[in-house]
């Protein structure tokens, strides 16, 4: 841990320990039920913090960028379960060299305007919003409905965890490369 | 137990051989063994570095999104590593994601380290390997491997090593016994050889070849070196029999000299370079008196003292010389040696130098002899040849042809010739023409072994004068006791047989005179005798008659009457003294009535003394003497002889008391005795007339007739003694005479 402070990120890092702390000490559903608001808001860090991890194991084309100075922006449409958790959690990230930000959006999102875009339950026509995402646009979502509506990635409640599937299918058509890494750990890879 | 070095050869082949390939397998095995466990351990953990480096990757996904199960079917992929016994996914924070643990290991994970590190533990190697993505540590693989496979080989490979070990171990033992054999055997026979040889001292004996290597070169270099040896051995024998005989001829030849050293009259010492002794004959021990064991090893100069017989300085011995000179030192004149006792010897000396063949002097002989005979003779041959040159006498060489041999200074002169100008010639030189020589006949029979006695004859001299000789022969002999010649001494007797006449009638002239001198001594005698006797008679009858005349004188006589009287009473008495006297002094020389008789003369002075002693008493003189011998003599003889010394001696004292002392001295032939007085002495004029009859000094001061002396002197000379005296005017006179012991019978 030291070593890693020692790094002269502190900060993230900091924050990354904290996150990963509290996940580990988390771990169990009924514990988040029990405690209200706050587990709320620690199942959306966690969540924030795999957004942040997803980029990792994703390649994108170049032409999901603008340009290869282009940010990698991360886009939340719809109300905001994260709070302020993953502006936080992103600041300062980078991921292959590209800067990452978050952008709060009210419609769909214009071509490389945003590489991984989380479509919150507020939204009611998932399905139309992930059919008119281009090619290079990860899709992020909440509930087992989200992958049948054509989003990419869905996060899942498992045994009080929070887990992930993955719509392969998905994913491939929109010239995304997803590490077989991720796949592993995700609770079903859809084909 | 031996040592190795004492091993036969064969054995240290072998253990040699076993010992190298022992050693080197082992080295060579554990070689082995290192390199491939250093190996073994390099691959392995390359292996696992690669093993644990792809696993982490693996688990990234798994770290970063919480996925226990998905890490742990990464782990239990390690089911295939059977010594891996454990491993563990660590978050960043230290907690732990997922672990595998081998069925029925005991060992647990241990806790993730900060970098990646290989640890070797006591459970094992701990490989710990970081979870990285994106660069950033997101956690920690930590891998426990089980280190038993290690060592399980280590274990395997040296099993190995030690049964190839035992197995080369065997077949180097078997082989090395048969080849140690090609390279033992021929060592022991050479061994075997050296020891018979050595052993028996038979260098007959050949070591056998079996190889042409350096064993064979060796056993050839043996038997060579034994053939020398053999050859010197047979050289040394003979040069010891040729040297045995060598000593025995020089034992034999030393043995001579060494007898011959001891037999030679000369002293003989011979001295080392040093100077010290190295031999002594029996002649030089006697001479030095000091045994040959005293003298061996001594410096000559500590025994051998030399000095020169005039000056008495040291001399320097010859040895010392002859060292510093280098030759031979000739003799020295006049040398004494010095003995040990003191005692001097004449000698000559002489020292050669001792060479060796290179001709170094390493030795000194020293010969010296006693030459105090050859003096003696040398000096009896001077006096000889002294006292015939110097005798007045001619001593005349004769041979037996007749020729003059010698001629002294003696003949010279009592013949006028020459030495030169006779030796050689004939006998007839001298003869008397007129008597003819006798000599060529007496020369003959002489030689015929006759004797011959003194006799006298005539001989002529150079100028012709005929003198009278004795001659006395006596024949010459040789050194074999032959008769070679005649020495004759001749003495001119010319002047003697005329003085021989001339004595013979001085001689009756004399003999005549003697025999009237007897008659008159004796009528003398006899007239002192009758006279004193004879005259006795009146002179009493002019005393009686005279005293008769003064009683018969009518009234009173006259005073010159009286004194006439008197003058004749007087004179007449002095008379009969003077006669009494004579009559005494003439008694000594007749016969006393009795023989002679052992007289003490201690008695004789006792009675002395006695008629003297108003005479003493009156003058207070004191008598000493020493005990007095008994002599054979005539009583009436000592008894005046000792009365008249002592009474003159009171009578001639000095102021003080006469003190008188009597001692004896028992001489050779003689006793001394010596009358000593403290009187008044006589004048060294006086001291032979005292013992003059009749002669007085004092004249009528002292009374005495002056015949004492006389008488003493006469009772000394009858027994054959002497009289004299020793006087110091004013303090004393010694009268002094001797009685012989063996006299004749007076």
């Amino acid at each position: 841990m030291g070593r890693i402070g020692m790094t002269g990120r502190i900060g993230m890092t900091g924050r990354i320990a904290i996150l990963l702390g509290a996940m580990a000490g988390w771990g169990v559903l009924p514990r988040i039920a029990a405690q209200g608001v706050d587990e709320q808001s620690l199942e959306y860090q966690v969540k924030a913090a795999f957004l942040l991890n997803f980029t990792k194991f994703i390649e994108w084309p170049p032409s999901a960028f603008v340009d290869s100075g282009s940010p990698l922006a991360i886009c939340l449409l719809g109300d905001d379960p994260f709070g302020g958790a993953l502006n936080q959690m992103l600041e300062g990230e980078t991921v292959n060299a590209r800067k990452l930000v978050v952008q709060r959006l009210r419609r769909a999102p214009a071509p490389k305007q945003c590489q991984v875009l989380f479509i919150g339950k507020s939204e009611k026509d998932t399905r139309e919003i992930v059919t008119g995402l281009g090619p290079g646009v990860l899709s992020v979502g909440e509930g087992d409905n989200f992958l049948q509506e054509g989003g990419m990635i869905a996060f899942v409640i498992d045994n009080r965890r929070v887990r992930f599937d993955i719509n392969q299918t998905a994913v491939d058509a929109a010239a995304l490369k997803m590490s077989s890494k991720l796949l592993n750990v995700a609770r079903t890879v859809r084909k | 137990m031996r040592t190795f070095r004492d091993r036969p050869i064969k054995q240290k082949l072998i253990m040699t051989i076993m010992l190298t390939s022992g050693v080197g397998l082992l080295v060579s095995g554990a070689g082995i063994v290192t390199v491939d466990a250093y190996l073994f351990r390099g691959h392995l953990q390359r292996d696992l570095s690669v093993l644990v480096g792809i696993m982490a990757d693996n688990s990234t996904a798994a770290v970063v999104f919480n996925d226990p199960k998905s890490a742990g079917e990464t782990l239990a992929a390690l089911r295939a590593k059977t010594n891996v016994v454990a491993a563990c996914i660590y978050r960043s924070d230290g907690t732990q994601l997922a672990s595998y643990l081998r069925p029925g290991a005991k060992s647990a994970c241990p806790p993730a380290t900060a970098g990646a590190a290989i640890q070797s533990t006591g459970a094992g190697l701990t490989f710990s390997q970081p979870i990285v993505l994106q660069e950033r540590r997101i956690g920690t693989l930590v891998l426990l491997y089980k280190a038993g496979e290690v060592s399980q080989r280590l274990r395997l490979y040296s099993a190995t090593v030690l049964a190839v070990l035992l197995m080369s171990s065997f077949i180097a033992f078997l082989l090395s016994s048969r080849l140690s054999a090609i390279v033992a055997t021929p060592i022991l026979k050479l061994a075997h050889a050296a020891t018979s040889v050595s052993s028996t001292k038979d260098y007959s004996v050949r070591a056998e070849k079996m190889s042409g290597d350096e064993l064979g070169v060796l056993v050839n270099a043996f038997n060579e070196m034994l053939a020398g040896i053999q050859s010197r051995d047979n050289e040394l024998r003979k040069a010891l029999l040729d040297r045995e005989d060598a000593l025995a001829e020089a034992t034999k030849a030393r043995k001579f000299l060494e007898t011959t050293l001891a037999s030679i009259g000369d002293a003989v010492i011979s001295t080392d370079i040093e100077g010290r002794i190295a031999f002594a004959n029996p002649v030089a021990q006697s001479l030095l008196g000091l045994k040959e064991a005293d003298l061996a090893g001594k410096h000559l100069d500590d025994v051998f003292r030399i000095v020169n017989e005039f000056t008495r300085a040291a001399v320097e011995s010859p040895v010392a010389k002859v060292l510093r000179q280098g030759a031979v030192v000739g003799m020295a004149n006049h040398t004494i040696l010095i003995g040990r006792d003191k005692a001097e010897v004449p000698i000559d000396d002489s020292g050669a130098p001792i060479r060796d063949e290179s001709g170094t002097v390493y030795g000194t002989v020293l010969v010296f002899r006693d030459v105090s005979a050859r003096r003696k003779a040398e000096a009896t041959t001077r006096l000889l040849a002294a006292i015939v040159e110097s005798s007045d006498d001619a001593i005349i060489g004769h041979d037996l042809n007749g020729l003059f041999s010698s001629w002294n200074k003696g003949a010279e002169r009592i013949f006028g010739y020459a030495a030169e100008e006779t030796i050689g010639h004939p006998t007839s030189l001298i003869a008397n023409p007129e008597s003819g020589d006798e000599m060529p006949g007496i020369l003959a029979r002489i030689g015929n072994g006759e004797r011959f006695p003194q006799y006298q004859t005539t001989r002529r001299t150079k100028s012709g004068k005929v003198i009278d000789v004795a001659i006395t022969l006596s024949p010459l002999y040789d050194e074999f006791g032959r008769i070679v010649g005649a020495s004759k001494i001749a003495r001119d007797i010319t002047e003697q047989v005329r003085a021989a006449d001339r004595l013979a009638q001085a001689n009756a002239a004399l003999q005549r005179s003697n025999a009237d001198l007897a008659r008159t001594n004796d009528d003398l005698e006899r007239f002192a005798f009758v006279a004193s006797h004879d005259l006795q008679e009146p002179l009493r009858m002019i005393t009686v008659y005279s005293q008769l005349l003064i009683k018969a004188f009518p009234g009173q006589p006259s005073d010159d009457t009286r004194m006439f009287i008197e003058y004749i009473v007087g004179g007449t008495k002095r008379m009969r003294e003077l006669l009494s006297d004579l009559l005494a002094y003439s008694e000594i020389s007749g016969q006393p009535e009795g023989s002679t008789s052992a007289v003490d003369l201690n008695v004789v002075l006792e009675k002395v003394t006695e008629n003297l002693k108003a005479y003493i008493d009156e003058t207070g003189a004191s008598i000493t003497s020493e005990p007095l011998p008994v002599l054979k003599a005539y009583e009436a003889h000592l008894s005046p002889l000792f009365q008249n010394l002592i009474e003159n001696a009171i009578k001639y004292r000095g102021t003080e008391p006469p003190r008188i002392h009597i001692s004896v001295q028992a001489l050779e032939d003689q006793f001394q005795f010596a009358v000593a007085d403290n009187g008044i002495g006589i004048e060294p004029e006086y001291r032979e007339k005292i013992f003059v009859p009749f002669k007085r000094l004092h004249g009528k001061d002292i009374p005495g007739t002056g015949i004492g002396l006389a008488i003493c002197q006469r009772v000394v000379e009858r027994y054959g003694g002497r009289i004299w005296v020793e006087s110091e005017v004013g303090r004393g006179s010694t009268f002094i005479f001797t009685v012989p012991l063996s006299r004749k019978e007076h």
